[in-house]
């Protein structure tokens, strides 16, 4: 386990020093990338079908609808508009943010930590939490 | 850009509010809720799959 973090955090530091838009950074998203997706796939269906719990209360939820909706709006203005140094997007801000190779790194692991949590495996609860223990289920 | 990124800080803000006032209340779930929701629909889990992965290649490769 110790060496598989290890070659973890290795890679992710080859892959923040690599020039952007070359082969070598495009293959260092796209293989952890892949490599994730099928890996927690597998995790998730290892753990074998289970019941879904009963309904979970999602209060609220229209929120974070309005709020993703916000984001993905004002980012593709942005994204879109000129001239580009004048309409920060989520990128430009974080590549500002994360000029240090160390933070570059923890953002990268950090990402790779998000699609895991995406696609391994989880426990649904109370309001979709996932930990809970009132009920299980998967999606995969 | 002063106004762009004042924008911003209003979005990020509102996320953090709203995470606080679901963590501390039960009128809101949280977004980590929100999410693992929408994970247990096959549809919603391979577009935020497919996000996370241009999430990957728009702050890494595209940087």
């Amino acid at each position: 386990m110790v060496a598989v973090a290890v070659v973890v955090v290795a890679f992710g530091w080859w892959v923040v020093g690599q020039p952007s838009d070359t082969p070598a950074s495009l293959f260092g998203v796209l293989a952890p990338g892949v490599l994730v997706v099928i890996a927690g796939s597998m995790a998730a269906r290892r753990r074998g079908p289970v019941a879904d719990g009963p309904d979970r209360s999602l209060s609220g939820v229209w929120i974070w609808a309005v709020l993703g909706a916000a984001v993905v709006v004002f980012q593709l203005s942005n994204l879109f508009a000129m001239p580009r140094e004048d309409h920060p997007t989520i990128s430009s801000m974080v590549n500002a943010l994360d000029e240090p190779r160390v933070l570059r790194t923890l953002f990268f692991l950090g990402w790779l930590a998000l699609g895991w949590w995406l696609t391994g495996p989880r426990r649904f609860g109370r309001a979709g939490t996932a930990g809970s223990t009132t009920a299980r289920g998967s999606t995969s | 850009v002063i106004a762009r990124l004042a924008v911003w800080v209003v979005l990020a803000v509102a996320v953090a509010t709203a995470e606080v006032v679901a963590l501390t209340t039960s009128r809101l779930v949280t977004l980590g809720g929100a999410l693992t929701s929408m994970l247990r629909h096959r549809v919603l889990k391979v577009v935020l799959v497919a996000a996370w992965l241009w999430l990957g290649w728009h702050i890494f490769v595209r940087r």
